[in-house]
C-alpha cells in the first residue's frame, strides 16, 4: 500500500476544500465553535472510511447531509434536547448546487494565503521548505549546502509543513470562533 | 507547556514530520501505516499536511501560478508527489465546473456524470456542467470525442460558438477560433444549420461552412482514438503541423518547399520515429535531431 492511497488522494481534492463551508454550517447547527469542529471531524473521519466514496458525485452535498444526520443523531443522543435545534438542522438547506462563495474566493486566494504562510515562516525553516517544494532540490544537496545533517533537515521541513497547515486551514480562522450573527446567538446560550 | 498539554496537538505535528519523511523520500511505510491506521484523525491529519505540503502548485517563480482553477494547477503542474487516480489524463472539478486536460502526446478517456464517454486528444481541454435540465459541453482547447448518451439538452461551446447535440458520437475540434465539428452519429445543429452524420461543420465567429466528408476523411478524423494519424492526400507541411500536436519535440520544416511535398500513411502518434523514417526514406528527406526538434531539410 502506498502511503498516498486514490482516497487520500480524492479526500484533498474533493473533501478538503469544502471544510470552509462545512464548518459555516456546523457552526450552525451547534452553536459553539468547539462542538463544530468536532462535528466537522466527524464528517472527516466518516468520509476516510466510506468504501463508496469514488461513487459519490456530489462531494459537497454529501458532506453536508452527513453533517446533518450526525448532528441529529447526537441531539438526540444528548440528556437535554434541545427541539428548536433538531428542527433548524431537519429544515437547515443544502443549497447543494449553490456555487459557494467561500470557495470561490478560497481558489482565488488559496495562492496567496500559502505566499502569506510562507512568509511567515522562521527562516530556517523557509529555506528547506523552499529548496525541497519548489526549487525541488535532492535531499542530499541541501543536507550538503546548508551543512545539516538529514535529520535536522527533517524537522525543520517537518516544522515548515507544520506550521503552513495549521495557517490554511480554515478552522484556525478567527472569523469561527464567534457566532455568526448577533441575531441567531440568542438560540446559542 | 508540557507535553502533555500538547496533546491534542500531537497528531498534527505528527502528521507534518510523516508528510516531511515522505517529501524527503525516507518514509518507512509500513511505520507509517501502524501510525495512520491506529486512529482516524491520524489519517486526517496527514491528508491536511500533505494538502499544505502541495498548497504550491507547478514549478517555478511563485508568482507566475496563475491564481484561479486551483484543481486544474495541480493536474497540469504534476509535482513530485501528484498521482493521478485515472490513467493518462486527470480530471478534476472546479467547483460547478468539472474539467478534464489531456498533456501533450497523453490522451484521456472519462466517463461523465450521466454515462456519456468524452475522449481528450492530445493537449486538450475539456470542462462539463449538468444540471437537471442541460448538459452544457464545452472545448476549452484541443480535440475531443464524445459519446453523448440521451438525456438533457446537449449543447457543446467552442470558443464563441454554440451547437445543440442529439445523442450519437461527435468529433469536435478547436483550431484557433473556429470549432471544427464532425458527427459521426446523430444530429447536431447550429442556429438553423442542421447537421448529419458524417458532416462537418467548421463553425468559425463569422458564419458555419458545411462540408461533406468522404469515409477516408472520416477515418482520418477519429485516426487518434486509436493512437494513429492518417494522412490521406495531405502536404508535409500538413502532416507535420498535425504531428506537432502529439510532440513536446516538434518536428520543423527548415526548407519551405518541403512543406508542399504531397504525403500519406498511416502512423502512431506517440512516437514519430517511423514518420521520421518515411519522411527520410520514402521523400529523401534529411531528418537531424536537435535537443529541442526534429529539423527536417533537402
Amino acid at each position: 500500500m502506498s502511503a498516498v492511497r486514490p482516497i487520500d488522494r480524492w479526500f484533498i481534492d474533493e473533501v478538503l476544500p469544502h471544510e470552509r463551508a462545512l464548518l459555516a454550517m456546523a457552526m450552525r447547527l451547534c452553536g459553539n465553535g468547539e462542538d463544530a469542529r468536532d462535528l466537522v471531524q466527524d464528517v472527516f473521519a466518516r468520509m476516510l472510511t466510506t468504501e463508496g466514496w469514488a461513487a459519490i458525485t456530489n462531494t459537497r452535498a454529501f458532506m453536508l447531509r452527513t453533517a446533518r444526520n450526525l448532528a441529529i443523531e447526537r441531539m438526540r443522543r444528548s440528556k437535554i434536547i434541545d427541539f428548536r435545534q433538531i428542527v433548524d438542522a431537519e429544515h437547515m438547506e443544502l443549497a447543494e448546487d449553490a456555487p459557494d462563495p467561500h470557495q470561490i474566493a478560497e481558489g482565488r486566494e488559496a495562492m496567496s494565503d500559502f505566499q502569506q504562510a510562507l512568509g511567515q515562516l522562521p527562516e530556517r525553516c523557509r529555506t528547506v521548505f523552499v529548496r525541497r517544494r519548489i526549487e525541488e532540490q535532492s535531499p542530499r544537496q541541501i543536507a550538503a549546502d546548508l551543512n545539516l545533517s538529514l535529520s535536522t533537515l527533517e524537522k525543520r521541513l517537518a516544522r515548515a509543513i507544520e506550521l503552513i497547515t495549521r495557517a490554511l486551514e480554515p478552522r484556525r480562522r478567527t472569523d469561527y470562533d464567534q457566532p455568526e450573527e448577533a441575531g441567531e446567538s440568542a438560540m446559542v446560550e | 507547556m508540557t507535553p502533555i498539554e500538547r496533546t491534542p496537538m500531537a497528531p498534527e505535528a505528527a502528521a507534518a514530520q510523516w508528510v516531511a519523511r515522505f517529501a524527503l523520500g525516507a518514509l518507512d511505510e509500513a511505520e507509517f501505516e501502524a501510525w495512520r491506521s491506529a486512529d482516524p484523525a491520524h489519517a486526517i491529519a496527514f491528508n491536511r499536511a500533505l494538502a499544505a505540503y502541495e498548497a504550491f502548485e507547478g514549478q517555478g517563480d511563485l508568482a507566475s501560478v496563475p491564481s484561479s482553477r486551483r484543481g486544474f494547477m495541480r493536474a497540469a503542474g504534476g509535482g513530485a508527489l501528484a498521482m493521478a487516480l485515472g490513467v493518462g489524463g486527470l480530471a478534476t472539478r472546479a467547483y460547478a465546473w468539472s474539467s478534464a486536460s489531456a498533456p501533450i502526446g497523453g490522451h484521456c478517456k472519462l466517463r461523465l456524470p450521466d454515462g456519456s464517454i468524452a475522449a481528450l486528444n492530445t493537449d486538450s481541454c475539456f470542462a462539463w456542467r449538468f444540471s437537471g435540465d442541460e448538459r452544457t459541453l464545452w472545448v476549452e482547447r484541443g480535440e475531443v470525442a464524445i459519446d453523448l448518451c440521451p438525456g438533457a439538452r446537449a449543447i457543446l461551446h467552442g470558443r464563441d460558438q454554440q451547437v445543440s447535440l442529439s445523442p450519437g458520437r461527435f468529433d469536435a475540434r478547436l483550431r484557433g477560433d473556429t470549432l471544427d465539428l464532425l458527427v459521426l452519429r446523430g444530429q447536431a445543429q447550429a442556429g438553423r444549420q442542421a447537421i448529419g452524420a458524417f458532416q462537418s461543420l467548421l463553425l468559425s465567429p463569422e458564419q458555419p461552412p458545411l462540408r461533406h466528408l468522404s469515409a477516408a476523411q472520416v477515418e482520418a478524423v477519429i485516426a487518434w482514438q486509436q493512437g494513429e494519424i492518417l494522412f490521406d492526400e495531405a502536404t508535409l507541411g500538413l502532416a507535420v503541423e498535425e504531428y506537432n500536436r502529439f510532440l513536446t519535440r516538434k518536428i520543423i520544416i527548415v526548407d519551405p518547399e518541403l512543406a508542399t511535398i504531397p504525403v500519406g500513411g498511416r502512423f502512431t502518434s506517440n512516437d514519430p520515429a517511423a514518420f521520421l523514417d518515411a519522411v527520410s526514406v520514402g521523400l529523401g528527406v534529411h531528418v537531424s535531431v536537435s535537443e529541442k526538434a526534429y529539423l527536417l531539410t533537402r
